[in-house]
């Protein structure tokens, strides 16, 4: 939540822009004028650290909402609908759900040119994250809902007379919706973790705006880890922060 | 035909059904991404006036649209013609035939070790519930599940340990949770009491009462681990340098050679879907279903 609310400020709280070079301090160690020190271009890598939060907490939700939306909607029409209608959107998801995602990621992020704009590329990014992320989610909501569809206490409702929308309300909704909550949950370090690899690669999020998978670059070069160990300050961000959101998880959407 | 056989032979028709189904998918939905691509139409080459036509000619892809590239993707794979790489300069058959072996071995390896770490640490957390082991064992699955596969491959790198291992690292902390919670539930049902109770050797009741009954399940843990340690190949030989079709699709995504990055994405989808499917038979097998 902290890092979350630093992201959403970091004009004010980077103590520096994200893309402004310092030539006379290149690849400098911490210091009082920058905590974790510059980059080869002269970059602080505590403001690059800051805002790289901004793309990676405020958009991996996003896109997990999306992903969530997607496969509440797929799963909620599966059970409410024909048997023959329900097969179809079943074995859809689980065909779906056997794609190899990343290289499917890796080929529709090279479909887009060299030169995209970075806020072109982090969004696109995202976006397909979200429209790639939904089959499993699907399945569980699929069958979440069909266990309440087949539930006594509906059945009892729709006896006293209770309308469509009145059962849904009153009864559907509130069931399905610590599923869905507990799967957005799921999904959100997942698409931290699928963003780090891909700008990692190169083929996230477009410089000059950083992100935590592009900073991670740094790291490529094995000897600099132990000459330089402030470098490793994204990777040590991630893992905390992947474990805390691993932490927020019920344990019974963590066993899912 | 007994019953049996008829069941068995109804679940493997289904099965074929499914990779071809999964195989005309993947092959519909990346030829529509290739044929999608901005500027695909449009060669840059042809604002150069030193390139004549035949040779722009041989730079287009075949077919008027997606599906007639990808009808004719799936005849040239049946006629063994998977195209050729424009980025290589090479057929993509032969790429593929140098670099599949090292993938299947770094894949082979590390799922081996991922998931034998996996099952051996999850049954001891399973029995020493609370206890050092067990908190051992989930702080680090819980570290190693926090870590983007392209720093596991990092630190590989910096411990001078092989490819394998940063694969068995992505594989080990899902195999272990998954498992640590099926072998919980199992220790927990009655039928085990009751084995305890008439006195069966503690080999006996491990291997009858606790694991033959998740075997399904553990067996379709393979299946999805599988699925992982080819997604996480990418950042994995990217970053260890090993030469296989992990780095060869990274390679192709920066060059945009996009038939070759199509031909990937659909024979891993066959592979995994194909493990999936077998995976599901012991399921299917023990829900009585076939034999």
């Amino acid at each position: 939540m902290i890092l979350a609310g630093v992201s959403l400020t970091a004009e004010w709280v980077a103590p520096h822009h994200y893309a402004e070079q310092f030539r006379e301090a290149i690849n400098e160690p911490p210091s009082w004028r920058f905590p974790l020190g510059t980059d080869g271009l002269g970059r602080d890598r505590l403001s690059r650290l800051i805002y790289g939060a901004r793309v990676s907490l405020l958009l991996a939700p996003l896109a997990a909402g999306l992903a969530t939306s997607l496969a509440g909607f797929i799963g909620i029409a599966s059970s409410l609908s024909g048997p023959w209608l329900e097969r179809l959107l079943l074995v859809s998801t689980d065909l779906w759900m056997t794609l190899p995602w990343v290289f499917l990621l890796l080929t529709a992020r090279a479909l887009l040119p060299l030169d995209t704009e970075p806020f072109a590329s982090v969004t696109i990014t995202f976006l397909l994250l979200g429209l790639l992320g939904w089959p499993a989610t699907a399945r569980i909501v699929a069958a979440r809902a069909q266990q309440i569809s087949q539930a006594t206490y509906l059945l009892q409702a729709r006896a006293c007379g209770e309308r469509r929308h009145q059962l849904w309300f009153r009864h559907v909704w509130p069931n399905l919706r610590p599923v869905l909550l507990a799967q957005f949950w799921v999904l959100v370090p997942a698409f931290i973790l699928a963003e780090a690899n891909l700008s990692f690669l190169g083929l996230g999020v477009s410089e000059p705006l950083p992100s935590w998978g592009s900073l991670l670059r740094d790291l490529e070069n094995p000897g600099a880890l132990w000459t330089q160990p402030w470098i490793a300050a994204p990777a040590v961000v991630v893992v905390i922060v992947i474990a805390c959101l691993h932490g927020v998880l019920p344990e019974t959407g963590g066993r899912q | 035909m007994t019953l049996s056989c008829r069941k068995l032979l109804g679940w493997a028709w289904l099965q074929v059904a499914r990779v071809t189904g999964l195989l005309i998918l993947a092959t519909v939905l990346t030829a529509g991404l290739v044929w999608l691509a901005p500027g695909l139409d449009v060669d840059a080459r042809a604002l150069d006036p030193r390139l004549n036509q035949e040779v722009l000619a041989q730079h287009q892809l075949p077919g008027e649209s997606p599906i007639a590239f990808a009808v004719a993707w799936l005849k040239g794979l049946v006629r063994g013609d998977l195209g050729y790489s424009s980025a290589f300069n090479y057929p993509i058959r032969d790429l593929l035939t140098q670099r599949l072996p090292v993938t299947a071995k770094n894949v082979a390896l590390g799922l081996s070790l991922g998931l034998g770490l996996g099952w051996v640490s999850a049954a001891v957390s399973a029995v020493k519930r609370g206890r050092v082991p067990d908190l051992v064992a989930s702080l680090a699955a819980g570290t190693l599940l926090a870590m983007p596969a392209a720093v596991l491959g990092l630190l590989v790198v910096q411990m001078r340990w092989s490819t394998a291992c940063a694969l068995a690292a992505a594989v080990f902390p899902r195999a272990y949770r998954y498992t640590r919670n099926l072998l919980v539930d199992a220790l927990r049902m009655p039928h085990l009491t009751l084995g305890r109770a008439l006195g069966l050797a503690p080999l006996r009741l491990w291997i009858d009462y606790v694991i033959r009954p998740v075997l399904p399940q553990l067996l379709f843990i393979v299946a999805v681990s599988l699925n992982l340690a080819f997604a996480a190949s990418v950042p994995v030989e990217v970053v260890c340098d090993s030469p296989g079709i992990g780095r060869l699709a990274w390679e192709a995504a920066l060059a945009r050679d996009l038939p070759l990055l199509a031909t990937l994405t659909v024979l891993i989808a066959v592979a995994t879907g194909a493990a999936t499917g077998l995976a599901s038979l012991s399921t299917s097998q023990q829900r009585g279903l076939l034999v």
